[in-house]
């Protein structure tokens, strides 16, 4: 049993070996049953499906003047000068978060906390009873957090003066605001932990929801997560010399133009966030729950490289990730690439990986392309993982296959895996499978 | 009221591994290593100073519990040095302590490096070397240089240094919970050695002092302007300070294969959220009460049998006031007997590192039987009728302690924390 306070319906495992009680731990099916998502792809559920089946990635684009995304009364803080990015679309915080709190959230806890509510309701789960809401975790995954009001923020204090804080503000910088936000738009008592996996945090917050949910700590878990476009973000990938030319903020356009240099970058940014209703597969049928997938496995580790790259070796990346990921075949695998060539070996070995464990290539879903890279995009992978197995077939035509890729397979997928790499070597496969 | 010699009913009591405490370091106010630590704790000097890491002017409190960082931070990678936080290092320097503590070598050797974990929480990460980034550019400076620190920018960071500079190749996780950080990393931690996801987890937190986090909590004027007193009648807020704390966590077979001793054992750890506002703790206490009330059933412990309750104290009233609530909501008529002192009065609040310091704070009670006293307390606020502890180290076998963690956000977590002999 887990040390952690257990709750009705967590299974008893007993036994030494660890082994055997990693292995007990993977006996528990665990259902996603609910997704509520905001997105470049669309706001809802529908809209973002649609949006996926049809490769359509006009959800990266450039915000005119008059673009809905810069109204200021959903989104107070003036989004970065990016030309290029993933911008969510078609997103009302007004109309899909209730709490009274509205008013004081920054635009990510507005992502973050109206996409929970999405997928409570998508999982038929409210309104929420009292019980579950002591029982219910929420896990929520975000590379910076709320960078442009960290921005805003420190701006002021370096310009006007320590004293100059704001208090009204503060309170929304730390990482876990989202979260809290959350839990009190849903009045959500359980566990409630935010995380950073950096580019992984998405997949890296389903791995703990499910550590929860396997160690009875919690009897659902809302868990996936959030990022805005900011400042810091696009800075630390302009550094890099990784961000696309077209999507360089002006400072670092202009030194990339007179320096030559950081002008190869193949990154365009977005922003959104993705929550996924967990709950035991038991649990869910005993309800009548709609289940979009099993959640079969979401697991970290790490390969041995430097603390701010990543994994250096594609093929160790993937064998590691494979073997995290655990035995089964696997029809279509959700790509982690975002243009770098970095990633794009990184999901070249694990297609070529799986390829040779199997008879059939999987098919290769490259979903950043539609909605740009972002620290949870992870989590919006893994929803369009569950949608695309529940549906049993993925989209045909989203870009170029990997180089070890031959055709995909588009019907038939019963089993997805979503490749999750972050630096410091840390991979972080989620894999979701046919719920039978 | 609860029964206080009765354990909280657990559906579940079949237990699988035991999550053993084989090494802890820490570096804070109190000193650079747990043997100073130690010896601060006993004492009643506060070591909460005027800040000298960055200019205070314009700011009513100037004062704070500074970490006085070694010239060189030991396992610091080489290629590391010029990405790397004073967040980072402080990890590193808690980290270096504890793996020698746990008899394990820096990089790992002889351990299956694939069941070596890391869970390590910060609430702010490289939030200093971001500011100063962001300060530059403002003042229309090259800020160059400082670009490269960016990449530490992120509350992942020190946990991804930590399994660079070791190479431990287990599952990695980096929650920021605010100041419950470390605290939920610990118990995340405990459950991965629980399941059998890992064998050993390097675990903890690590915050460093910054302006962001100094001028956000001096605007809430949630700040002493004087060491801050907590669970004083006279307490007039918290002070900040910086540090880390780092714990080797393995499972009791492992432990005993590798023949060392255990400090103590996790024996539960209870999550919650309060739900109810960002800041402000909850007008019951809920969330404190189900966090106390589930590391409790959790460890299958009755709250009548611990002996040492470390608070989050951290001297604002609505802190002090809530938590006292809690505290005699679960512990009943156990409450007036239970030991209870808060830290946070000699080395002020850690964010994101408390947790663990804390969490250290209470092994070395269990280690070496004694109650640290709160530092600052000198006339316990009287609506709290509960026994916090002052003036100096109360000599007690403390067999069983629970540590409490309280962030923004609502973020709660209590740790139940049990000598190893009684395992």
């Amino acid at each position: 049993m887990s040390e952690l306070a257990a709750h009705p319906g967590a299974a008893p495992r007993t036994g030494d070996d660890a082994r055997e009680a990693s292995q007990a731990v993977t006996a528990t099916p665990i259902a996603i049953t609910g997704i509520g998502l905001v997105s470049a792809l669309g706001s809802e559920l529908g809209a973002t499906w649609r949006a996926f089946c049809d490769g359509d990635a006009s959800g990266i684009r450039t915000l005119a003047a008059d673009d809905p995304r810069r109204d200021r009364a959903s989104d107070a803080t003036p989004p970065p000068d990016c030309a290029r990015a993933g911008w969510v679309r078609g997103f009302s915080p007004r109309d899909r978060v209730r709490s009274p709190q509205l008013r004081r959230m920054d635009w990510g806890s507005r992502m973050l906390a109206a996409a929970a509510r999405s997928a409570f309701e998508d999982a038929g789960l409210l309104p929420l009873d009292g019980e579950l809401r002591e029982a219910a975790a929420i896990v929520a995954g975000s590379c910076f957090g709320n960078q442009r009001e960290t921005a805003t923020y420190l701006e002021r204090v370096f310009t006007s003066g320590l004293g100059a804080g704001q208090p009204m503000l503060f309170p929304n910088l730390v990482l876990n605001a989202a979260g809290g936000y959350a839990a009190i738009e849903l009045g959500i008592e359980g566990p409630n932990l935010s995380l950073s996996a950096n580019e992984a945090s998405g997949e890296s917050a389903l791995a703990g929801a499910l550590d929860l949910l396997h160690g009875g700590t919690c009897a659902v878990a809302c868990a996936g997560g959030f990022d805005e476009i900011g400042g810091i973000y696009l800075e630390a990938l302009a550094e890099r010399r990784l961000l696309h030319p077209d999507s360089l903020p002006p400072e670092a356009a202009a030194r990339a133009r007179r320096s030559g240099r950081g002008l190869r970058g193949a990154i365009v940014p977005g922003e959104g966030a993705a929550m996924l209703l967990l709950e035991p597969l038991e649990r869910a049928r005993a309800r009548g729950a709609r289940v979009y997938a099993l959640l079969r496995g979401a697991r970290t580790a790490t390969v041995a490289g430097p603390a701010h790259l990543l994994p250096p070796d594609a093929s160790a990346a993937a064998r590691r990730m494979l073997e995290v990921a655990g035995p089964g075949a696997v029809d279509a695998v959700f790509g982690c690439s975002d243009g770098t060539a970095v990633r794009a070996a990184i999901d070249a070995a694990v297609v070529q990986a799986i390829a040779e464990q199997q008879a059939a290539r999987p098919a290769y879903v490259p979903f950043r392309r539609l909605c740009g890279e972002f620290g949870a995009a992870g989590a919006l992978g893994t929803a369009l993982a569950a949608l695309a197995v529940h549906a049993g077939a993925v989209p045909r035509g989203l870009g170029d296959a990997p180089p070890a890729a031959s055709a995909a397979a588009t019907a038939g997928v019963r089993c997805a895996l979503v490749v999750g790499v972050a630096r410091g070597g840390l991979v972080a496969p989620v894999v979701v499978a046919a719920a039978g | 009221m609860r029964e206080c010699d009765q354990a909280p009913s657990q559906p579940h009591a079949a237990r699988a591994r035991r999550v053993l405490v084989t090494g802890m370091g820490a570096i804070s106010a109190a000193g650079n290593g747990v043997a100073a630590f130690a010896e601060r704790l006993r004492g009643s000097e506060t070591r909460i100073r005027e800040i000298s890491l960055f200019d205070t002017t314009g700011l009513r409190v100037r004062v704070a519990g500074e970490a006085a960082l070694p010239a060189r931070t030991p396992l610091l990678p080489r290629m590391a040095h010029v990405r790397a936080s004073r967040t980072d290092c402080l990890a590193l320097c808690a980290l270096a302590e504890a793996l020698a503590h746990a008899a394990i070598a820096p990089d790992l050797s002889g351990l299956d490096r694939t069941r070596v974990g890391v869970a390590v929480g910060s609430s702010t990460g490289g939030m200093l070397e971001t500011e100063a980034f962001y300060e530059t550019r403002l003042h229309h400076r090259r800020a160059g240089a400082l670009r490269a620190k960016l990449s530490s920018t992120t509350v992942a960071a020190p946990a991804d240094l930590v399994a660079a500079a070791t190479g431990a190749l287990g599952p990695r996780m980096a929650p920021s919970t605010a100041c419950s950080s470390s605290a939920i990393a610990i118990a995340v931690a405990a459950l991965w050695i629980r399941s059998g996801a890992a064998d050993v987890v390097l675990t903890g937190g690590a915050d460093a002092l910054a302006r962001m986090t100094l001028t956000g909590f001096h605007a809430l004027q949630a700040l002493s302007p004087e060491p801050c007193r907590p669970f004083d009648v006279e307490r007039k807020g918290l002070s900040l300070g910086e540090g880390a704390g780092m714990l080797v966590l393995e499972s009791a077979e492992h432990a005993a294969r590798r023949g060392v001793p255990a400090i103590a054992e996790v024996a539960g750890a209870g999550l919650s959220c309060d739900a109810s506002h960002l800041t402000a703790p909850h007008p019951e206490a809920r969330g404190a009460v189900h966090a106390l009330w589930r590391a409790l059933a959790g460890a299958a412990v009755a709250p009548g049998s611990i002996d040492y309750l470390n608070a989050h104290g951290t001297g604002t009233p609505q802190n002090d006031a809530a938590e006292s609530r809690a505290i005699r909501e679960v512990f009943g008529e156990a409450a007036p007997r239970l030991p209870i002192s808060s830290t946070k009065g000699l080395i002020g609040h850690l964010l994101g590192a408390a947790g663990a310091v804390e969490a250290i704070a209470s092994l070395i009670a269990i280690r070496d039987g004694f109650v640290p006293p709160t530092v600052g307390l000198r006339q316990p606020d009287p609506a709290f009728a509960l026994d916090f502890v002052s003036g100096a180290a109360r000599e007690r076998d403390v067999a069983v302690a629970v540590s409490s963690s309280y962030g923004f956000g609502g973020n709660n977590c209590s740790l139940v924390l049990r000598r190893a002999t009684d395992v």
